[in-house]
This record gives C-alpha cells, sequence and structure tokens, in this order.
C-alpha cells in the first residue's frame, strides 16, 4: 500500500453492505455512485454511521450545491455531480506535506504527541481502567482507513476535554436522527434539501479557522473541527486495533485542542439531524447516574419521538451518553415513525418510570419484616429484560399499535415468576400464598382492582 | 394378562372398600406402626397389596398403600373420583371459623413440611376433619386415589404431571389458589 498517496477519494476505506449482501469498502467517489446499490454503511459503532453519513452528505452538497427546485430523486447520483472531488483530489490525502484530510497543517511541527488511539472513542488510553479492549499507547495502531473513520468522528461526537478542548459545534454529543431509507442513496436524498446558508466545508481549507461569531453555514457545521490533528506517517505494519487488518499502522498523531472563545458560542447554529425542544437539544441519558439500568434506554426516547414533529419517515436513532469528559455508553435505534403517533396527553409512557421504580415497594409489601438489599437485586437483575423487551417494541408503542400497560404488564408478569421463586422458596400455605400475590404484581394496575385491594383488609394470621 | 385399561391404585381403594370389620379393626391398631409390626397386620395388607403388585406393573408403592390402608381402615369416607374432592382441596374448603385459621393453616403446613416416614400423623389429623365433616353430609366424599398418587410422589420432587411439587400443588389446592404460574 502507498501510503504516502492514501486518498480518501480513491481508496476503499468506508464499510458498507450491498443490497446483495456484500460486505466491502468503499471509497467516497464510489460510495456515492454506488449508493443505490448499497444498503447502508455497515459500521459496527453507530458513531461511524453517523459520522460517515453526515460527511457523504456534506460531500453531496460541496458537489453538487443545493437540489434544485422540485427535483425528483434520480435512480442513482450521476457521475457528472461528483467532477469537483476529482478536480479536489489533494482536499483529501490523509498523508503527504501539504494540505491534509481533517489535519491541520499547523500542527505539522509539534513535538507534543497523542496515541492514535484517541481518535476512537472505545479503545482506551492512559489510565482508562473500565474497558473490555486493552491498548498499549503508542505501540498499538489504527490503519489508515480507520484513521480516516476516527477524523470523521470529530465534528460530531468530540466531548469536553479539559482546559483548551473544545466540544464539538453541538457541544455535548446530541441525539442524532438519520433518515433510514432502503439505500444508501435514499437515506442520503431524504436529508438534501434546499439550504439558504450552504458555506464551505472544513476540508476544503488548509487550515483550521473558527467560525465567526453567529455565522455558521450548513457545510461548515457538518465538518466543523473542535481538535487540531496531524497524523504521523505510519512505518511497521502491523494488525489495526479497530479493524484487525494487516496495514501499515499510525501509531501517534497530534491531537490538541482549540479554545473557542465564549462567544462564538452564540451560534445560528441548526443541526439539521438533531431534535430540539424550547431551543436545546435532546442528549442521550447518563445511565450511570443513578444506577445503570440497561444499554437501550427507550422510555425517554419515546417521549421525545412522541412530542418532536418529525415526519412520518424510518430513523436510525444513536445517542452517545457521556458524563463531562468520560464516555458512558453509544447506543442505536432502527425507529418507524407514522404521522398518527401516541396523543401527547398519553399518561401512561409518562409515568412509566415511576411505575416501574415503584415495583419492588410492592414486592415488598408481600415480604415478611424488612425490605431487604436482596430483594432490590434480584429486582435489577431482571430489569434489563424489562426494558430491553419494551425497547424492542418502541415503533409500536410510539405508533400507538400496542398499549405501552398491556406490553409492561405482559412481561413484568413474566418476570414475577423468576422473582418469585428467588425470593420464596418454601411450599408451606403462607409462601405459596405471597408467591401468588407477587405474581400479581404489575407495574399498571386496573383502576378497578387498585380500589377493590383497598377495600379489602387482610385475615389475621395472613401474613 | 395385564389389563392396560385397568388403573391398579382404583382397584386398591376398591378391595379396601371391601375390607371386614374385622380387618378394619386390625389395621387400626397399626397406626404409626410398620408393616412387619405385626403378622395378622401384614397378613391383611399382603391379601390387599400383593395380588394387584403381581398383575400390575403400575401398582402403587407398598410404603404408601400400607400408609392408605391404615388411614382408610380408621376413616373410611367414602371414595368418588372427582376433580374437585381431592385431600387438600377438600380440607380447604371445611376450614373453622375465623378464629382458628392460623392453628388450621399451622397444622397443613406441618403436612407439608413432613417427609413420607412421618407424615402419617398429621394426615390422619386432616382426614378427621373429613370423616366428621362426611358423616354430617353424605354429599362428601373423598379421593382416595389422588390420595395415593399424590403420596406416591411426595418425597420425588417436580415429578407431577405439571412439573411442580405436590406440596405446592397441595397448598394451592387448600387455599383454592388457581395460579398455574407458581411452580
Amino acid at each position: 500500500m502507498d501510503t504516502e498517496n492514501y486518498n480518501l477519494v480513491d481508496e476503499p476505506w468506508i464499510p458498507v453492505l450491498f443490497n446483495n449482501g456484500d460486505f466491502k469498502r468503499v471509497s467516497i467517489k464510489n460510495a456515492l455512485l454506488k449508493a443505490h446499490e448499497i444498503r447502508q454503511i455497515a459500521a459496527s459503532n453507530p458513531m461511524d454511521r453517523v459520522s460517515i453519513f453526515r460527511f457523504l452528505l456534506a460531500v453531496l452538497y460541496w458537489c453538487r450545491g443545493n437540489p434544485e427546485e422540485n427535483q425528483t430523486i434520480p435512480e442513482k447520483f450521476p457521475e457528472e455531480w461528483l467532477a469537483k472531488l476529482d478536480d479536489n483530489k489533494d482536499c483529501f490525502n490523509l498523508f503527504g506535506e501539504g494540505k491534509r484530510f481533517y489535519q491541520d497543517i499547523k500542527a505539522k511541527e509539534d513535538k507534543e504527541f497523542r496515541p492514535i488511539t484517541d481518535l476512537i472513542h472505545e479503545i482506551p488510553t492512559e489510565t482508562n481502567i473500565a474497558h473490555f479492549r486493552h491498548a498499549d499507547d503508542f505501540n498499538t495502531g489504527l490503519c489508515p482507513a480507520c484513521c480516516a473513520l476516527g477524523l470523521l468522528r470529530l465534528p460530531v461526537f468530540t466531548t469536553m476535554g479539559g482546559k483548551g478542548k473544545s466540544p464539538g459545534i453541538n457541544k455535548t454529543p446530541p441525539i442524532y436522527f438519520l433518515p433510514n431509507k432502503h439505500t444508501l442513496h435514499e437515506s442520503l436524498w431524504n436529508s438534501y434539501k434546499t439550504c439558504t446558508n450552504l458555506g464551505e466545508p472544513t476540508f476544503d481549507r488548509l487550515e483550521m479557522k473558527i467560525s465567526e461569531k453567529g455565522n455558521i453555514s450548513l457545510l461548515e457545521g457538518l465538518t466543523d473541527l473542535p481538535r487540531k490533528v496531524w497524523l504521523k506517517k505510519p512505518k511497521d505494519e502491523g494488525s489495526c486495533i479497530y479493524c484487525g487488518q494487516k496495514k501499515p499502522l499510525i501509531k501517534r498523531c497530534v491531537f490538541k485542542g482549540i479554545t473557542k472563545l465564549k462567544e462564538n458560542d452564540d451560534t445560528n447554529w441548526v443541526d439539521p439531524h438533531v431534535v430540539k425542544k424550547d431551543n436545546k437539544n435532546f442528549n442521550a441519558d447518563n445511565t450511570l447516574k443513578i444506577w445503570f439500568k440497561t444499554d437501550r434506554p427507550w422510555s425517554r426516547l419515546a417521549l421525545i419521538l412522541r412530542d418532536s414533529n418529525i415526519v412520518n419517515n424510518k430513523y436510525f436513532i444513536a445517542g452517545f451518553a457521556t458524563h463531562q469528559v468520560k464516555f458512558i455508553d453509544i447506543w442505536e435505534r432502527d425507529v418507524l415513525l407514522k404521522d398518527e403517533r401516541l396523543l401527547q396527553g398519553d399518561i401512561d409512557l409518562k409515568n412509566y418510570d415511576d411505575n416501574i421504580k415503584k415495583l419492588p415497594s410492592k414486592i415488598k409489601d408481600f415480604r415478611r419484616g424488612k425490605y431487604s438489599v436482596n430483594d432490590y437485586s434480584i429486582y435489577k437483575q431482571v430489569i434489563p429484560q424489562i426494558e430491553n423487551f419494551l425497547s424492542t417494541h418502541l415503533s409500536e408503542i410510539i405508533n400507538n399499535e400496542n398499549k405501552i400497560s398491556d406490553l409492561a404488564n405482559s412481561i413484568v408478569a413474566k418476570m414475577m415468576v423468576s422473582i418469585s421463586e428467588s425470593l420464596i422458596s418454601g411450599y408451606t400455605c403462607s409462601e405459596v400464598k405471597r408467591k401468588s400475590d407477587i405474581l400479581r404484581v404489575v407495574p399498571y394496575e386496573d383502576k378497578q382492582e387498585k380500589n377493590t385491594k383497598k377495600k379489602v383488609k387482610s385475615k389475621k394470621g395472613d401474613k | 394378562m395385564e389389563n392396560t385399561n385397568e388403573n391398579p391404585t382404583k382397584r386398591f381403594i376398591e378391595k379396601l372398600e371391601l375390607m371386614s370389620k374385622a380387618e378394619q379393626s386390625i389395621l387400626c391398631n397399626h397406626s404409626n406402626l410398620p408393616i412387619n409390626h405385626s403378622l395378622n397386620g401384614f397378613d391383611i395388607f399382603t391379601g390387599l397389596w400383593w395380588p394387584l403388585r403381581q398383575k400390575y406393573q403400575n401398582t402403587p408403592r407398598r410404603d404408601v398403600s400400607w400408609l392408605i390402608a391404615k388411614l382408610y381402615a380408621k376413616y373410611p369416607i367414602k371414595h368418588a373420583q372427582k376433580d374437585f374432592n381431592s385431600f387438600a382441596k377438600l380440607l380447604g374448603k371445611n376450614k373453622p371459623k375465623e378464629n382458628d385459621w392460623t392453628k388450621f393453616k399451622n397444622h397443613f403446613d406441618s403436612i407439608l413440611n413432613s417427609s413420607l416416614d412421618n407424615i402419617e400423623y398429621h394426615i390422619s389429623w386432616g382426614l378427621s376433619i373429613l370423616y366428621i365433616a362426611a358423616k354430617k353430609n353424605k354429599n362428601i366424599t373423598l379421593n382416595w386415589v389422588q390420595l395415593i398418587d399424590d403420596l406416591s410422589i411426595w418425597d420425588r420432587g417436580k415429578e407431577h404431571r405439571k412439573k411442580i411439587q405436590i406440596q405446592v400443588e397441595w397448598a394451592k389446592q387448600f387455599l383454592s389458589i388457581n395460579d398455574s404460574k407458581i411452580i
């Protein structure tokens, strides 16, 4: 591989899944020319799916400009639309002495290096101890293709990095909503709308420039770089820690922050893939805040979708949960939204979190004596199953095809069988009665039943 | 030749029903005693059980049959094979007034907590209640066949057809709980 002339327009680096089931890496040019044959971007990390999609959209806008008025979707992107790519290949060199893709030439002479794995969030560096993948700073490396993927994440998923390291243009990475049609071509076209302030992307520049106050164009926003990067040239060949392929590896880079002035925070930037409410972006929950419930938080997302004005469409949704400089979680969803959604006054969805939290105390009512830590820990073990079940029915709940109370009650009822067996092991009358009572615990009680329970007094000797 | 349509447990109960008063009296005197306690008891039981054992492979266990023979001799409640008159269900239906409920329930729990070796005393207590009730109401019958079948798997965990412990099934019947999810 000739790394000196590694150019992203021609080199295959974007992982895609074709409609015929083939998985391949393709170049920028082929990703757009064959977008009608590509089912989707095939990255295992949803961050890469979002980053690559937004980058390809930016390239489409940059090459073609705004779509023509009332233009219908072409069968495929014509080659002549992408002529600008061939004319400006130097913008997409990953290495070399001149202009480099998403890198700042001012950082070229910098001697302060960071491990290359800083580009990939899920690979630990320095003193991070909570991880499943082990890396050795400056010894493990990334192949050129994976470096490009890491660079693409910068505009989309960069968080606050301490003093002098500002976050990306959306500050705390919000939840991203991307159209998810049958092909990449249709998905890109769905996002390709007329924009009054198109501007120029940052990959067209030799060096980085902080946007002027209040004036962020679409292309600038999609490709905004919150870090100054300069990749050191690859030397030895080895296994890339991200994709595993044997390629020349890049092991270090310059990776510095950019201090943005506070006044530059006041911008007119409106992200096309973010949902806002009261002028604030929706961010992913910090699932470690109270206790780690699940890796698929869904109830708040359901509320967002219910209350949003997102149109009738199928969406790929990705949420990156962070807490200050810590990366907590990344999750993804495929959701189909119909026009007729849950009514805004739906109380069941709003009360879901409270109802689920009350389950341990309901179970406790049927236990002799004090509430024990054991009860809560057993309950916590089944919560991921309950959350996962409801999460997989997210579309049905939002589109009012299935009542959340029915779904929640059905899955909790199944879990209560295990819980009752774990908590009560004997078979005397009292224990069998308590098991039977625990089996009847559900998050959404029938109102009539609830009133009946209040009226019935407990018999003497029942406890 | 073994007739596979015949239920040997049912045949055993029918034989118990045909016992003479003298035979019943002898077996009554063997409460809480083993089968080899006396020759008389042994002879009577052998006459009841052994011919069935020779004919049917799935004759009830000897220890359970001996237990039931003694209990039937003491409390000869009329037999009828119905769904609603199993031992636990009947006992649950004949519970006392509320003041005595705890004692009654605890006594029933003693049955559930007993092993097969020392269950006779506690089952005897339950049968005494049902016997008195049956004397007052001639419509009360007991499913002795079900009782033998249940006791036959008393110490065998979840061999019940519903894959549950028989003690749990008895507790549910006693409390009239229909929940199929309790295992």
